[in-house]
């Protein structure tokens, strides 16, 4: 087949058995068998797209069969494999066979040779070899090597793990999605691997035995009309008090079973995994697990979304073992609970509302990893503890984009939550702050280009009011404004780059003991104690921006104020001032200045820490694909009274160079080499503990990647 | 034995007894900074602490959570003996969540330790205070030594002085 020449005028559309002249109709497709394809024009008008055998061939009927005509698959020429019989075409199942996707076929009338008249098109949708109506296999594989060239270290630095060392590593990910009429094949599988150990992806968890090439995650999801099952990393979960986006290794399914009625399953393990073990992750079920159910219903079938109530049910346990490559403190637990969420909105949906409520039934089973050494000395059990949580938020759309002053579109919406946990409710599914009751009001407002949040939020804890227990009150507010100063006075044909873009915002924070525990049974014997506590976060961003630069200043003041008793003095400040710029002198060079200025008062100790912070940074393209960035960066800090002083250098520069390698069937293969330079100077002077040293590390590295597929 | 004698005697006898006496003291750890916190009522907290003045070979042995003392011993001490109620460990803190190491200087020698404590102990003391125990615990750690240093948990809410969890 030979690429069509398009040197005829073409009509952009034919009218549907629109025939005038030389009256032409075809039609296409009807997929009647593997091998022959019928069609007629009578079918042109169910043409829905329905899928032929890439081998199968077809043919079509044109009423006039004494026109010339012409016919292209998209941009390529087939005429010369159909063959004419009175008023049918036919392209033959021994014809090459056509391929998979979704196409065109364009028929043009070529009476007038010098003028081609295009007279239909029609879809032409090609099943694959393997009979997909989709098949798309996505494997890249991406390989890096390192190599530390040369290091050193001076003075007090540390020494380094390794002076020299050439190491591998490997990304592989393989992504494939089949498609055929209502079913739906989706994978994505993820290996990594290190040729040194440590780096290996369980080494925190099996040293030496870690295996170098590692499953990092994968998700097979297979959808067939109303229902879909995936298996491998999922994410479960929507009731933001049981289980909210639980994401393990595990298999999830769920079933439209009517219009109103929905079904989901989560299944999965109770500790995020990696790794070619447990590889469906249900392998230890009895003992680690997060199984939950949901039932949806949506209570108007008219309106979807209108107003829906879901039930879940979860049953889950696990032991004392830590997620993977997370720092956590983790405890052997077993819950079981259920959770009822109503949310809806109104048909305008300028309100709308969410309600949450759970039942959840929970205790810590015995644990060998709190044993002390005697193993004959008991341990408190945790009694098994049933308890509730719940929480309400309402929102409203004051106004919409209603037009006030100057036609300014106007946006306000309020918000209103309350939420309240038992003292000891908790979930293996979701984090929920226990034994609190939180009320929180939000205004949220756009006034053309004008943006403004408020929030407070007024929280207590101790909600079964435990004389022995502290409680703590805390209110909390939040102010922003952001004001595009050149959207409001510059003109927007000619931007004025001395008007800034403005953003002011407020932090604070109000913590106080509201009661007085027994200090007998609390422990809380002196005053202070007992908190209370202020502290204010005010900050003003300048940003400027020009055609070749940008520039930003900003100013905040931090002040934590401590009032309890015998802690009056304890108060902070926090001054910043902090200065960038960057400059575009030419396309191919980016440079970045920088400098920032802290000062921290300690009015306790009448002590001020000071901090002056200078950064230049360099990117620049000085070669085609050749690319220089460096930076350094100088700190310098020191005190009111000569106790401790620091000053640090930190230089960074590398050379890069991407380039492109001729790969199979004419793809290029993208890979990049670096040279870098790393070096960190550091003084300190502490005459408290009187400490003088000064450390220096340097290290030489290069690298080379390499893109596959 | 002529007086003075007996005198001489008694001065090297008194040298020795304040020498045998003193050595226990010097070598044994002597106090925790901080002694007292206030820590969260639901979830876990990990608290900074350090033990000082240990001896140069005194190492340390287990830490441990419980309920109460034995009455009426104060808070806030080191103990030649177990202090804790029998009847109210909380349990330990799991060894993979064992941070303490040696430091000091000036020549002191001292133990940095992060207090860790799992959300199940600080349930256990929850739900003893919700029985109408007192709602403070302790932090027990022994040294080889024979001594035991304690510091008060205060269960506040996660207020302010609450530490991070």
């Amino acid at each position: 087949m030979g690429d069509a020449m398009m040197h005829a005028s073409i009509r952009p559309h034919f009218p549907f058995f629109c025939l005038t002249g030389r009256v032409l109709c075809a039609a296409l497709l009807g997929y009647t068998s593997p091998l022959y394809s019928q069609i007629s024009s009578a079918d042109l008008s169910s043409a829905d797209g329905s899928y032929i055998a890439h081998n199968g061939g077809f043919s079509l009927t044109v009423e006039d069969s004494s026109a010339s005509l012409a016919f292209f698959i998209d941009t390529t020429d087939i005429t010369a494999f159909l063959s004419q019989d009175g008023t049918q075409w036919v392209y033959p199942p021994q014809a090459p066979p056509l391929p998979p996707g979704q196409h065109e076929l364009i028929i043009y009338q070529t009476d007038d040779p010098a003028q081609w008249q295009e007279i239909n098109r029609l879809p032409l949708n090609v099943l694959t070899p393997s009979g997909f109506e989709v098949s798309v296999i996505s494997p890249t594989l991406d390989i890096t090597l390192k190599t530390q060239l040369a290091s050193d270290t001076n003075g007090d630095a540390t020494a380094l793990e390794r002076d020299t060392f050439q190491d591998g590593e490997l990304q592989a990910v393989f992504a494939s999605e089949q498609q055929t009429g209502t079913m739906t094949l989706r994978s994505n599988i993820n290996i990594v691997g290190f040729s040194y150990r440590p780096d290996a992806l369980r080494f925190a968890e099996m040293n030496e035995d870690a295996p170098k090439i590692d499953l990092a995650d994968y998700l097979v999801e297979y959808e067939h009309g109303a229902a879909s099952v995936a298996l491998g990393h999922i994410s479960y979960g929507q009731h933001p008090l049981l289980i909210d986006s639980v994401s393990n290794r595990g298999l999830q399914a769920r079933y439209q079973i009517s219009d109103e009625l929905d079904f989901s399953l989560g299944l999965m393990n109770g500790n995020s995994i990696v790794g070619y073990n447990n590889i469906f992750g249900l392998s230890h079920y009895d003992d680690n697990r997060v199984a939950a159910a949901t039932i949806g219903v949506e209570l108007l079938p008219t309106r979807p979304g209108g107003l829906r109530a879901e039930f879940t049910y979860m049953n889950s346990e696990r032991p004392s073992e830590d997620d993977f490559n997370t720092g956590e403190i983790s405890d052997a637990e077993k819950n079981s609970g259920f959770g009822f969420r109503l949310l809806g909105s109104s048909e305008s949906g300028r309100l709308r509302g969410e309600l949450n409520y759970a039942h959840s039934r929970y205790t810590n089973p015995n644990d060998p990893n709190l044993e002390l050494d005697d193993p004959d000395t008991p341990i408190v059990e945790v009694k098994p503890s049933s308890d509730d949580a719940y929480s309400a938020e309402i929102s409203y759309d004051i106004l919409a984009g209603e037009s006030m002053l100057w036609d300014t579109p106007v946006t306000l919406t309020s918000s209103l939550r309350y939420a309240y946990a038992d003292a000891l409710y908790n979930s293996l599914g979701a984090f929920v702050d226990a034994n609190l009751a939180l009320y929180t009001l939000g205004l949220d407002g756009q006034f053309g280009p004008v943006g403004t949040q408020f929030a407070y939020t007024h929280a207590q804890d101790n909600v079964d009011d435990l004389d022995t227990l502290l409680t703590t009150r805390t209110r909390s507010l939040t102010f922003a404004l952001n004001l595009p100063l050149q959207s409001l006075f510059g003109a927007a044909e000619e931007p004025q780059w001395w008007w800034p873009e403005l953003a002011y915002t407020l932090d604070r924070v109000h913590q106080e003991a509201v009661n007085t525990p027994d200090p007998e049974l609390s422990g809380f014997d002196d005053p202070s104690q007992l908190p209370d506590q202020i502290t204010r976060l005010d900050s003003l961003d300048f940003t400027w921006y020009g055609e070749q630069w940008d520039a930003s200043y900003r100013f905040s003041i931090a002040d934590e104020d401590n009032r309890q008793t015998g802690r009056e003095q304890a108060d902070f400040t926090t001054l910043e001032h902090a200065v960038n710029i960057g400059l575009r002198p030419i396309n191919d060079l980016n440079l970045t200045l920088g400098t920032a200025y802290l000062r921290n008062h300690d009015r306790e100790q009448s002590l001020v820490n000071y901090s002056n912070t200078y950064t230049f940074g360099l990117d620049w393209t000085f070669w085609n694909d050749w690319v220089f960035n460096g930076s350094v960066t100088y700190i310098d800090e020191d005190d009111n009274a000569s106790l401790a002083a620091r000053d640090t250098t930190t230089l960074q520069a590398q050379i890069s160079y991407r380039f492109e390698l001729p790969g199979p069937a004419s793809r290029k293969l993208p890979g990049q080499w670096f040279l870098r330079y790393d070096r960190e100077k550091l003084n300190e002077l502490d005459t408290e503990f009187e400490l003088d040293s000064s450390a220096t590390t340097w290290t030489i590295s290069s690298g080379l990647s390499f893109s596959f597929y | 034995m002529t007086h003075k004698r007996r005198a001489t005697l008694f001065f090297i006898g008194c040298l020795f007894w304040m020498f045998y006496l003193h050595l226990p003291q010097a070598h044994a750890v002597t106090g925790v900074n901080p002694n007292g916190v206030n820590v969260r009522s639901s979830g876990s907290t990990s608290v900074f602490l350090t033990f000082q003045n240990l001896a140069p070979n005194e190492d340390s042995q287990e830490s441990f959570f419980c309920g109460e003392l034995i009455a009426p011993l104060p808070a806030n001490h080191v103990f030649d003996f177990n202090p804790c109620n029998p009847a109210t460990i909380f349990g330990r803190p799991p060894n993979r969540l064992d941070r303490s190491q040696l430091s000091g200087t000036g020549g002191r020698s001292n133990l940095t330790d992060i207090m860790t404590i799992p959300s199940s102990v600080t349930r256990r003391a929850l739900q003893a205070a919700q029985a109408g125990s007192a709602s403070q615990f302790f932090y027990v750690r022994r040294f080889s030594s024979g001594q035991f240093a304690v510091v008060t948990c205060r269960m506040a809410g996660g207020g302010a002085r609450s530490l991070w969890p």
